[in-house]
């Protein structure tokens, strides 16, 4: 007995406790932590999943298999407050859905793992985005998102990210893809680089007869691509049914988007041009040339200047004017566009790509003008409907020529350009009925005075009294 | 075990010790919470007042807990207890719960007067400020432990106090220097143990089942190598 307590299997007998102490701790955290086991005290639920989101994550296919990856490890994740929240959050609903997984990409050791997740050749994937992804469909969210943001004071008043998880989770899961018509029966012609790259963009490109059919709901995209005949108008009788510009023009007030791709030298388009300049976009009866920012002996291969502006235009090329060496967007044989507004009503146009300024117009082979046209333009509508962005966008090239096998299959950032419109287009809005998470009001309300007196009373007053106190008792005990 | 705690008790109010140690926590608690909230005034966290006591503690437990054992030793009154009929797991307890009781009554009664004041003049998130304080609790025990075993290795009050400084430091710096440590486990590892990265939660509100686990298995552990140092004293 003796032995059990000084000797040597005293020790061994502490070693075996501490050890087995050890082990049950580590066995109950890895529990807790794959089966979240925490007491959640606050009403707002910030970590947790409410009976909302379950009730919209119960409407996917429980078969549709849901990838959420993280880019920073889950300790880096864990040890930063607002990742922890959708981390935390992602865990829980991991655990409640057996379909929706959760992993690491690290992009340091394995760089090619997020290559798929960029929307162009130079977008990157940060350490704080966060990737949802579903079979061909994915979202990729920064981790700002993820909170609504003090648009003074720039920091997070409330959480965000249930909504964005949940909506992303039912949009990615949508069994169609997003369905992109190409106009036919005016003359119009696609590369077919381009259809691959609305492929590679995750939709289906259909041919549509306007005339004859109607555009169907699913539809997110109407590519135009040089028309060489009008489109039946608003004015034009046609027998009954809407007409192909009015058709274009309620699909655009559905939130639909449009593509269009002019080239110089085609005849006038009257209804056509009249449907584009409600949306500030004129493409003007021009070819362009530019003698000191040409990739061809013709000056017609003008390399484009990205937008720095901040604006739409400006934002779409953002990613690409951000890397360290640009690649070249190059437009042959295009027709300068004039924006007729930078604003109206909801609507905003914008460049994105310019000419440089010694860019020559020429009519009729006439030079008449030189200066910086606007070659890539996109207009945008956008309205807020319960705190959800809709959005439509018309998106403007003064030639067909840009989305051409030799400009698209080559490094040129003529693909970038179409592949992030594409992807912006091609996102379905899925309104999702879930409440941001206010964090909680730490304000008080107390005048400079009031603090002051108040921080004296706590902060000497009681120490005071209890020093007195104990004073008092120690010399008491002293002289009894 | 109570006779153990009533002595205990009563020697921290017949004593200037007790009155220093609350005096000292009234100070520093409510420098803190006025630094942190009043003088914000809109500007308020009080999540920042709670993240100022945890690292206080390294101060205020020692304190506390410098003499538990040490004096005993130093008096020769050791051997009082060891040959007395009160277990040993007793009467480390009873240190341990008196310890407690002092710092933690300190701690809640002081607060129920700073949250009176945040209710006065704010809105604040009752949740957090409960999962907060039972954080603070928790973590208080857990040093208190650490203050108990380290006194119970020393007569010398002075060096008590400065080990259980040195243990407590470790404890909250651990997990500080993680984003410099390319290694996964070892980063891990060092978030598991450290006291910081545990009370992480709680500030949002959230009682962590294994952090609760964690912080009584720390006391169980130093009050369990406290009773093994004395079986040891006994019995040599």
């Amino acid at each position: 007995m003796r032995k059990f307590k000084y000797g040597t299997l005293s020790v061994i007998l502490g070693a075996v406790v501490i050890a087995a102490v050890i082990v049950v701790n580590v066995v109950f955290s890895t529990l807790a932590y794959s089966k979240n086991w925490y007491i959640d005290l606050t009403k707002e639920k910030i970590y947790g999943l409410t009976d909302a989101g379950r009730a919209l994550l119960d409407t996917i296919d429980p078969e549709a298999q849901i990838s959420v990856h993280f880019c920073s490890p889950f300790d880096t994740l864990e040890a930063n407050g607002a990742q922890k929240m959708v981390f935390e959050l992602v865990k829980q609903i991991a655990a409640e859905y057996d379909n929706v997984t959760y992993d690491y990409l690290d992009t340091v050791k394995n760089p090619s793992a997020t290559i798929k997740y960029k929307t162009s050749t130079t977008s990157t994937i940060t350490p704080d985005s966060i990737i949802v992804e579903s079979d061909s469909e994915f979202r990729v969210f920064k981790l700002q998102a993820m909170f609504m943001i003090d648009t003074q004071s720039g920091s997070a008043w409330a959480f965000n990210g249930e909504k964005k998880l949940v909506s992303a989770m039912v949009a990615c899961t949508l069994a169609e893809k997003p369905i992109a018509y190409y106009t036919m029966t005016h003359g119009e012609s696609l590369s077919q680089s381009m259809l691959e790259l609305f492929a590679e963009a995750g939709y289906e490109v259909k041919g549509i007869d306007l005339t004859k059919e109607e555009i169907a709901e699913d539809a997110r995209l109407i590519i135009v691509s040089y028309p060489q005949h009008d489109f039946e108008g608003i004015s034009e009788l046609t027998a009954g049914r809407k007409s192909e510009i009015e058709k274009i023009s309620d699909f655009l007030a559905s939130w639909g988007n449009l593509m269009v791709f002019m080239a110089p030298g085609t005849e006038k388009l009257p209804e056509f041009e009249a449907l584009l300049a409600e949306w500030g976009i004129e493409f003007e009866d021009a070819v362009l040339k530019d003698p000191s920012n040409s990739i061809d002996t013709n000056n017609y291969a003008i390399v484009g200047q990205y937008s720095t502006e901040q604006t739409l235009g400006g934002s779409l090329v953002s990613s690409i004017v951000s890397s360290g060496t640009p690649p070249k967007t190059v437009l042959y044989y295009t027709r300068p566009i004039k924006l007729l507004y930078a604003s109206k009503d909801n609507r905003q146009a914008s460049t994105a790509v310019y000419s440089s300024k010694n860019a020559q117009k020429y009519v009729d082979d006439e030079l008449v003008a030189s200066g910086q046209y606007s070659l890539v333009t996109v207009s945008r509508e956008a309205r807020y409907i319960d705190n959800i962005q809709y959005q439509s966008n018309v998106f403007a090239v003064g030639t067909p020529l840009f989305a051409a096998d030799e400009f698209l299959k080559s490094t040129y950032g003529n693909s970038d350009i179409l592949y992030t419109m594409m992807r912006a287009m091609g996102k379905k809005q899925v309104p999702i009925d879930l409440d941001f998470k206010v964090f909680e009001d730490h304000a008080l309300d107390i005048t400079t005075k009031e603090a002051w007196t108040w921080s004296g009373v706590i902060t000497f007053a009681l120490p005071v009294i209890a020093v007195a106190a104990g004073v008092v008792i120690w010399l008491r005990r002293k002289h009894a | 075990m109570l006779a153990i705690y009533k002595r205990e008790m009563q020697s921290y109010f017949t004593s200037p010790v007790g009155y220093v140690f609350i005096a000292v926590f009234i100070f520093f608690n409510a420098g803190a919470f006025s630094l942190g909230t009043l003088m914000m005034g809109m500007n308020s966290n009080v999540g920042s007042y709670f993240n100022y006591i945890l690292f206080m503690q390294f101060i205020l437990i020692p304190i506390l807990t410098m003499k538990m054992f040490s004096e005993d030793r130093r008096s020769r009154t050791e051997q009082l207890i060891l040959t007395s009929p009160v277990s040993l797991m007793g009467m480390v307890f009873g240190k341990f719960l008196a310890a407690f009781t002092l710092f933690g009554g300190t701690l809640i009664i002081d607060n129920l007067l700073n949250f009176s004041l945040l209710y006065k003049y704010g809105n604040p998130n009752t949740a957090t400020l409960i999962s907060q304080m039972v954080g603070l609790l928790l973590v208080g025990a857990a040093f208190i432990a650490i203050g108990l075993f380290v006194s119970a290795l020393t007569e010398n009050q002075i060096v008590a106090a400065f080990g259980t400084v040195g243990i407590i430091v470790m404890s909250l710096i651990i997990g500080i220097f993680n984003s410099f440590i390319p290694s996964y486990a070892v980063r891990s590892i060092l978030s598991w143990i450290s006291v910081v990265n545990r009370f992480y939660n709680f500030t949002y509100g959230i009682l962590d089942l294994a952090s609760l686990l964690y912080y009584f298995s720390i006391c169980f552990v130093f009050m369990f190598l406290t009773v093994r140092i004395y079986e040891k004293r006994r019995w040599a």
